[in-house]
């Protein structure tokens, strides 16, 4: 496969929806070839997915936009023609894995596309077949599509769109709603079909770890919607400080070392980019040979830690539970939480992360053993009080938004009111929240015409409306850009130095690495791991059980021990690299 | 509970439309048949489902349950009937053996459509049937309509047990007067609501990615396809019906129950 055919041409290209003020992508320059891999990146409201809808003609076919400038895709212009016709070439996958099925089993859904396209009967059942031996799915095409898992029905999405035969494959953050093996899943598939067919296929991502080193190409949008960047992978992230501080993009781990070894002082970096982690262990192990870097001989020293305390938060003994007559769900769990600390619970799909936060809460009873939080028995407190002290914000914002969309300031206000709380107060209170919380100018906007980012800070705001002495979180970072988790993070980290416990479902390991101070690993209803981040990610047997994927970091640096240089245990993060390190 | 389930069984292998039609025929039969015949065409339904379509015991007596709480509240409604033999009284208000009878009847109408209805969803996949509805005739992108909004079944289930647990952690449940009843309830209704079209436009958008409505007609991977086993389960049926019609109207054998509701 040699990229070379331009299939989509952009020349100054323009969108502006209807309702809208300005425009959402701005003077867009690009001609991306057959057979590319290009990775789309860019802050929340960047235009990413305006880009992705724009592809298979659903704006302005779908949502009315004006659209100024030259755009050809396979061919085609997506004004002058419609989504269904434009579907014959172009494939879309959306983020969310459950809406976009449109039947009920698995094999209905690969066939759905082809058969609006009246391809014949017997070709069907061929497409079918070599899609589903494809994505590993063959035994279950007769079953259900919603009792697959997140990464099983995203891999159908896939094939969905792929037996339609498209020449582009537009992914529009495939991987966001799931966990670490749900993504290399589809990470294998979209793998699969760069090296093996010649599908040119368009990425937006946020998290560029497992897709940056088989990229041909990224190209990374500003905040106002221009291209900041367009090149090779290596080419572009040779501006990783730019693209890190000013456009809110995670790079990927290792791309992030080499932007923090310069900022430490290391001035020679011969323009390389490692991609991979085997490259960085190679580069980093050429700058040790070359004294450009030595080992200090320090560790990790997490800077969190020390807020922990004696007192504990949370007791959890021996707890069993099942969904009715269904099979146990947590299996004699048990474990304590120190007041001060922030706990990763984390494991795959299916493990019983939410089932137990649930049970800490209040929301679910178990069948045996004994919780304490916040020093009262779960079984016998009631929700309300528990739901003072210990608050928990799920995973879709919207889903907590109870002030029936009046605006910020009144969602935020809601808890205090139902409490009881003196107006006054009430306002002294949420104009805090409103700061801490950096939603200043949308106190009187509804909580609903916010930006996903901007509602997961909101109901943040909510829950902390009380000062409770535990807030969780599920899935703080959830199609989030990496402006929007430091400014959460960073909150999050306010809150354990002011004495409040945290508690977060994460599937980031990134993001356990560089904030829990301890980890809970539960894997099948049991606890796998109870300890630091630190002693976790040294552990790969475990992970590889449970089936995550340690920080690319520690991949690097278990490269780098095997070759024989004498890193410390206990590095996660790069600022714990730079910390272990003396740049000569 | 009211979802197809892939058993493999007699009942399963029959047509789609063989069944739908089979639906029709118990439709009539309900209101041809008295009282004591629906008994017994009760017992011929749940029997066709326990040893035909093999359902489990977890899903009959699931439906047991609801249909027998409806003929519950269908008996309890005998107590507004004023007959002339009184069958017991509790305080001042009577039950008399017509109000059974009319109550009773009536009970039995509705148990037998709707668990043969829900035979029907259990052992027909929507997919054949929705094929069998376009073979008929209906277009295409009307049939799928339907087989669509069955997806938010599932979907729709989930949502709503988030939203119920947020919302009690908002501290929605505090409020137990009437009005914070409906408040909660409204609010309840906006988040659900907001949450479906969320969805639903995810969908719409990935039906137009999927060619949806593209042509006129389509082609299918699983085309309909009429069973014998089906159409003889259903000719058996049909006689029945012609049968007992004929008994009825030309010689009353049931005694004019027909259409009496």
């Amino acid at each position: 496969m040699s990229p070379s055919t331009p299939i989509i041409n952009i020349s100054n290209l323009t969108v502006q929806y209807d309702e809208t003020e300005h425009p959402v992508l701005h003077d867009i320059n690009l001609q991306i070839n057959q057979g590319e891999l290009v990775l789309l990146c860019g802050p929340t409201g960047s235009g990413k997915s305006t880009f992705a809808q724009l592809m298979n003609g659903l704006i302005p076919y779908t949502t009315p936009a004006t659209i100024t400038g030259e755009i050809s895709v396979c061919g085609t212009d997506p004004r002058e023609s419609t989504t269904p016709d434009m579907s014959r070439d172009v494939g879309l996958v959306f983020q969310d894995p459950e809406g976009q099925l449109c039947t009920l089993f698995l094999e209905d859904e690969i066939a759905f596309g082809p058969e609006n396209l009246k391809v014949a009967r017997d070709e069907l059942v061929v497409r079918v077949n070599s899609l589903l031996d494809m994505i590993s799915l063959q035994h279950s095409r007769y079953d259900s599509v919603f009792e697959l898992s997140g990464g099983q029905k995203q891999k159908v999405n896939i094939a969905s769109v792929l037996s339609m035969q498209p020449k582009v494959l537009v992914f529009d953050m495939p991987t966001a709603n799931l966990d670490p093996v749900g993504s290399m899943e589809v990470f294998k598939v979209i793998r699969n079909l760069v090296l093996n067919e010649a599908t040119t296929c368009i990425v937006i991502e946020n998290r560029l770890d497992e897709l940056v080193y088989m990229a041909d190409r990224i190209v990374i949008l500003t905040q106002d919607g221009t291209v900041a960047y367009d090149g090779a992978p290596a080419d572009v992230l040779k501006y990783g400080k730019d693209i890190m501080d000013n456009l809110g993009v995670e790079l990927p781990q290792v791309v992030e070392l080499v932007v923090r070894l310069q900022e430490a002082g290391l001035q020679q970096t011969d323009g390389v980019i490692p991609l991979t982690t085997d490259s960085a262990a190679q580069w980093v192990g050429t700058l040790i040979d070359n004294r450009q870097i030595e080992l200090s001989g320090q560790g990790q020293e997490h800077k969190l830690i020390e807020n922990a305390k004696e007192e504990s938060i949370v007791q959890v003994n021996d707890v069993h539970f099942s969904y009715g007559k269904g099979p146990e769900i947590l299996k004699g769990v048990s474990f304590e939480m120190a007041k001060g600390e922030m706990l990763a619970i984390v494991g795959n799909n299916g493990s019983g992360k939410t089932t137990l936060v649930k049970q800490l809460v209040g929301l679910l009873e178990p069948a045996s053993g004994k919780i304490n939080v916040c020093g009262m028995e779960a079984r016998k407190a009631n929700l309300s009080e528990i739901a003072a002290r210990a608050a928990y914000v799920f995973q879709y914002p919207e889903h907590q938004f109870v002030a029936q969309g009046q605006s910020v300031f009144d969602e935020i206000a809601f808890n205090l009111r139902a409490i009881g709380a003196d107006e006054s107060y009430i306002k002294e209170r949420v104009d805090v929240l409103i700061d801490q919380c950096q939603l200043h100018g949308k106190e009187n906007v509804s909580p609903f015409m916010l930006s996903g980012g901007e509602m997961r800070l909101v109901s943040v705001a909510c829950m902390l409306s009380t000062k409770p002495e535990l807030l969780i979180l599920d899935e703080p970072t959830y199609g989030q850009d990496r402006k929007r988790v430091t400014a959460l993070m960073n909150r999050l980290s306010e809150l354990l130095t002011s004495g409040t416990s945290v508690i977060m479902i994460s599937h980031d390991m990134r993001l356990v690495a560089e904030y829990a101070t301890k980890v809970l690993l539960l894997s099948f209803g049991n606890i796998e791991f109870f300890g630091s981040p630190e002693e976790l990610f040294e552990r790969p047997e475990l992970l590889e059980k449970a089936a995550l994927r340690e920080p690319p970091i520690c991949s690097m640096l278990r490269n780098l021990r095997a070759k024989g240089y004498a890193f410390p245990q206990g590095i996660t993060t790069t600022s714990a690299f730079i910390n272990a390190i003396k740049v000569k | 509970m009211f979802q197809f389930a892939r058993i493999p069984s007699v009942f399963a292998r029959y047509d789609a439309l063989s069944k739908f039609f089979w639906l029709f025929c118990v439709a009539i039969l309900v209101f041809v048949y008295p009282p004591q015949f629906n008994l017994v065409l009760f017992f011929i339904i749940l029997g066709t489902a326990v040893f035909m379509a093999k359902i489990n015991r977890q899903r009959i007596t699931g439906a047991l349950t609801i249909l027998l709480a409806l003929a519950f509240l269908f008996l309890l409604g005998g107590f507004s009937y004023k007959g002339e033999t009184p069958l017991f009284h509790i305080g001042k208000m009577v039950y008399y053996t017509e109000g059974l009878i009319v109550r009773g009847g009536s009970a039995a109408r509705i148990l037998n459509i709707m668990l043969s209805s829900m035979l029907f969803v259990w052992a027909t996949n929507p997919r054949d049937f929705v094929n069998g509805l376009v073979r008929l005739g209906l277009p295409y992108r009307i049939a799928f309509t339907i087989f669509v909004g069955l997806n938010y079944i599932p979907i729709l289930t989930y949502e709503i047990g988030y939203i119920q647990d947020a919302q009690k952690l908002r501290g929605l449940r505090r409020d137990k007067s009437i009005k914070g009843l409906l408040n909660r309830y409204k609010i309840f209704t906006l988040a659900v609501l907001l949450r479906s079209l969320r969805k639903a436009q995810i969908t719409a958008f990935a039906l137009d990615s999927k060619a949806f409505g593209a042509y006129k007609e389509r082609t299918y991977l699983n085309e309909f396809r009429w069973s014998k086993s089906g159409i003889a389960w259903l000719t058996i049926w049909v006689i029945i019906v012609i049968a007992s019609l004929v008994a009825e109207i030309g010689f009353h054998l049931f005694k004019g129950h027909l259409f009496a509701f």
